[in-house]
């Protein structure tokens, strides 16, 4: 007869919020509580439209101007075609090293290259400052037909974005060499003037101002079904019930207990798209200040636009 | 076998039970009767430096269990806990089969492919695994191995070959199961014998730390305590397990049971892994990782909601005449750091992740267990493991600190019970040497590598690392909970951002963890205009390191910061 000592296994429960759930846009946060009793504010001047549209996704299979125009950009000629396809074509550098995909199917164009390895003796050279950005911005979107109506920004009310998102300083004895190997050019897809959230495209400028980076996604668009909007009352009344989820807090803030929570200040309303299964669909998304008892939080939180019980 | 975990009460009183179930797969031992027990152990305090007194400790022993183990596949074991395949090692698996079976061996990688198929007939298999799939390299990590047999109506015999599907097969030994059953019985171990008791009992049972003192321990063979057993019989022959219980009290049970009058521990049966405790995981890693630690802070000793308030920090003049200015508030005021609980989900999921690729989790310090002076110097426990992760609050100083050359720099409030005191990350001395030794450092805390106030310690020559570290990863901006970025983090590093096992390609251990931002905040509801940043400072020679290849720090340091929102992708 065998003597075993329990064998003790952790089983962790792992919270995950459900991908499946319908509609998408619940997939991105924490549900928050139901709370009839709490105090929501709206402080937000944003109009709202009268109606909004799910659409359909469909390939864009990108007109001969714009992918001679992509591959002049990304210094690409057609001997460096790597493989022509019914959906599309990738292009590649003889090293292997820079490659542009276009795809007709996912309405694709992307291109990279390996980010050079820098070093204090091996700098990246004349990278266009910001103020220098603007123009460059105005001629690659002019060569990839993208319209300044059909973007916005993020950080800034300007419709794009210019940015230093990376640097790297070196440390040579008691000298710091600071290097920059790109700058950025950033925006987001607008369409009846209500982003896409979460999918930036734009693309980086390098060394003697060469592309570095391009990404875009611009699907052809197929109008479904159109919703009237909810009141801004019934958005508070959403909220109350728990028909919302809320975005991550900043470390320092810590957790919010929602049951506890003071107020809601709803300081900016903006009517945006979620992008998901081939198809966009309207939700609304709030820049929110929370009275947690303790401070103030400002929170993303996502909720309906549209009455989603008669879906 | 005992596999161990720890509970803990907090200052509030609560004890949190980390173990919700117990598993055990009967296919790995061998058929027979087999009697279960959990064994526990407390202890009054930690006895690390701050809570230092004297430690009474308890130990509690459950109810045996009685369980019959009738199963076709028997004894499944496997000869290594993990293998390197690049050094010629194979993993050896062996099971037993009590009637003559056709048996198949499917390997298994993480995402349920099978990668490897061995097939044989007879009473026993034994495979040698070279870790490829049929010579084609496999990513390191955890592999499943799954065992089926049926009947085949043939006889008995002592052992039977096998063939493999491919080329990392290997001819059973025909002397297997005898051999190893011999080298069990003739070998000598130790066993206890409590006072008052006739139950001679295998010593290797009793947990470390048992008190042994009236016990009396002598050293034998099996055979030799066998000869003062009674036999015991074993079924072998159902392919279905039955189920009883008693109680170790006695009573009712049945006549030779324990409890009953005269009763006497039987011996354990020969087997072909070692005695217990000790045996192979039942899911032996490929290739060979390394040794992992982790800490983190809460915040919630006030209770759910309330912060944890951190003391004034001096700012090193003589006097104490000054205080440290935090982010531009009132150097007197005493910060509240609200609680964070959302980092035991998140430091669960990186643990599991990292214990899937192999790595063996040295420590796991969870609010008082960890204490402010594990940080400092060049003492702390995190320079024993190649992996450390601290998830904590952090802050920026907005004055210069006198007791780091007037450097301004950031500091991470450290809880002990319900208030905290400020850590100085220049009190850091980060970096192991040897095997073991602290290559990689992260800090995961709002503002951990403040782009600012890293350049002024460099500039006064302030460094929180020694030689040996490699690179330290932190935030240059306030960063945000995610269950997700640990999880995203380890798998990058141990296995690329891929989906299939033909997808296997780690990235660095810096560009992981600018990824594993992006992919864990990318998608998420941000007020607008929201921008993230994260960092990474290291040896310059160590940039591109990657878990399976990394090189010897030159001395040169770099430091280096990323926007992971918005990010182009």
């Amino acid at each position: 007869m065998n003597r075993l000592i329990f064998s003790i296994l952790i089983q962790t429960v792992c919270l995950t919020a459900g991908f499946a759930q319908s509609p998408p846009w619940k997939a991105n946060g924490e549900k928050i509580l139901p709370r009839p009793d709490l105090d929501v504010r709206w402080e937000s001047s944003s109009k709202f439209p009268r109606k909004v549209w799910s659409y359909d996704l469909l390939p864009n299979k990108f007109s001969a101007e714009i992918i001679s125009n992509a591959m002049t950009l990304c210094s690409f000629t057609e001997k460096d075609i790597a493989a022509r396809r019914p959906d599309g074509t990738d292009f590649q550098s003889r090293d292997g090293a820079r490659k542009l995909s276009i795809s007709f199917s996912a309405a694709k164009i992307h291109y990279e290259i390996p980010e050079p390895r820098y070093s204090p003796t091996n700098l990246a050279a004349n990278v266009p400052a910001l103020n220098e950005l603007p123009p460059i911005a105005t001629n690659v979107l002019r060569k990839l037909n993208i319209q300044f109506s059909d973007i916005t920004g993020w950080v800034s009310t300007n419709t794009i974005d210019y940015s230093e998102p990376s640097m790297t300083m070196f440390y040579v004895g008691d000298l710091t060499i600071t290097n920059i190997p790109y700058r950025s050019v950033l925006f987001r897809r607008v369409v009846d003037g209500m982003p896409i959230v979460g999918e930036f495209y734009g693309f980086n400028v390098g060394e003697h101002g060469r592309i570095a980076r391009l990404s875009i996604q611009w699907s052809n668009l197929q109008r479904g079904k159109s919703y009237s909007v909810i009141s801004q009352k019934e958005v508070l009344n959403l909220i109350r019930k728990g028909d919302a989820i809320r975005g991550p807090v900043p470390q320092n803030v810590g957790d919010i207990d929602w049951s506890s929570i003071k107020s809601l200040t709803i300081k900016k309303a903006v009517p945006s798209y979620q992008m998901a299964n081939n198809s966009l669909y309207p939700f609304l998304r709030l820049d929110v200040l929370v009275d947690t008892g303790h401070g103030i939080v400002e929170v993303g939180i996502d909720c309906p636009i549209i009455d989603e019980s008669k879906l | 076998m005992a596999d161990t975990t720890t509970n803990y009460t907090d200052s509030t009183g609560v004890t949190n039970y980390e173990v919700d179930t117990y598993s055990i797969n009967t296919c790995e031992w061998l058929n027979g009767t087999h009697i279960l027990f959990a064994t526990t152990e407390c202890q009054s305090g930690r006895g690390d430096l701050v809570d230092s007194g004297t430690i009474a400790t308890g130990h509690g022993v459950s109810p045996f269990v009685s369980l019959l183990f009738n199963n076709l596949v028997e004894g499944i074991s496997f000869s290594q806990p993990s293998f390197d395949p690049s050094s010629g090692q194979t993993q050896q698996v062996t099971a037993i089969f009590p009637l003559n079976s056709d048996w198949t061996l499917h390997i298994v990688d993480a995402y349920s492919n099978v990668v490897q198929t061995a097939t044989g007939s007879g009473n026993s298999m034994l495979y040698n695994w070279d870790g490829t799939a049929n010579g084609t390299n496999l990513a390191n990590g955890i592999y499943y191995y799954y065992i089926t047999a049926a009947t085949n109506g043939l006889a008995n015999e002592l052992v039977s070959g096998g063939s493999s599907g491919g080329s990392g097969g290997g001819v059973p030994s025909p002397s297997f199961a005898r051999a190893s059953a011999v080298s069990s019985e003739s070998s000598e171990q130790l066993w206890a014998v409590a006072t008052d008791s006739e139950d001679v009992l295998p010593f290797a049972i009793y947990p470390p730390g048992f008190d042994t003192n009236g016990l009396t321990i002598f050293s034998a063979t099996p055979a030799e305590i066998q000869s003062l057993r009674a036999p015991v019989s074993r079924v072998a022959s159902s392919r279905t397990a039955s189920f009883s219980t008693m109680d170790s009290g006695g009573g009712t049970a049945s006549p030779s049971g324990i409890g009953d009058p005269g009763y006497v521990t039987p011996l354990p049966d020969p087997q072909p892994a070692p005695p217990s405790p000790q045996r192979p995981p039942n899911n032996p890693v490929k290739g060979l990782a390394g040794t992992f630690g982790v800490a983190y802070d809460t915040y919630t000793a006030n209770g759910g909601t309330n912060p944890v308030n951190c003391a004034i920090l001096g700012n090193g003049l003589p006097g104490n005449t000054g205080h440290i200015s935090m982010q531009n508030n009132s150097a007197t005021r005493a910060l509240p750091f609200s609680p964070l609980p959302q980092y035991k989900t998140e430091v669960n999921n990186f643990v599991s992740q990292m214990q899937h690729w192999g790595w063996q989790n040295s420590f796991l310090k969870v609010d008082d267990q960890l204490n402010i002076n594990d940080l400092r110097g060049s003492g702390t426990p995190f320079n024993n493991v190649n992996i450390g992760v601290l998830f904590s609050h952090g802050v920026y100083g907005t004055s210069v600190d006198f007791a780091a050359n007037q450097c301004k720099q950031m500091y991470f409030p450290i809880t002990s019970g319900g208030s905290a005191q400020y850590l100085r990350l220049s009190e850091m001395n980060l970096g192991g040497s040897g095997t073991n030794g602290l290559k990689w450092m992260a800090l995961n805390s709002c503002r951990s590598l403040y782009q600012a106030n890293w350049n002024s310690m460099k500039n006064a020559g302030i460094k929180p690392y020694n030689g040996n570290l490699h690179l330290l990863m932190g935030e240059n901006t306030d960063g945000f909970t995610s269950s997700s970025f640990g999880w995203y983090w380890a798998k990058y590093i141990n296995f690329g951002t891929g989906t299939n096992a033909a997808s296997f390609s780690p990235l660095t251990i810096r560009a992981a963890w600018y990824q594993a931002a992006y992919d864990a905040y990318h998608n998420a509801s941000f007020p607008g205009g929201t921008t993230i940043s994260y960092a990474v400072a290291g040896d310059s020679a160590c940039h591109d390191d990657t878990l399976q290849t990394n090189s010897a720090p030159g001395g040169s340091w770099f430091y280096e910061t990323k926007q992971v929102y918005p990010l182009l992708q």
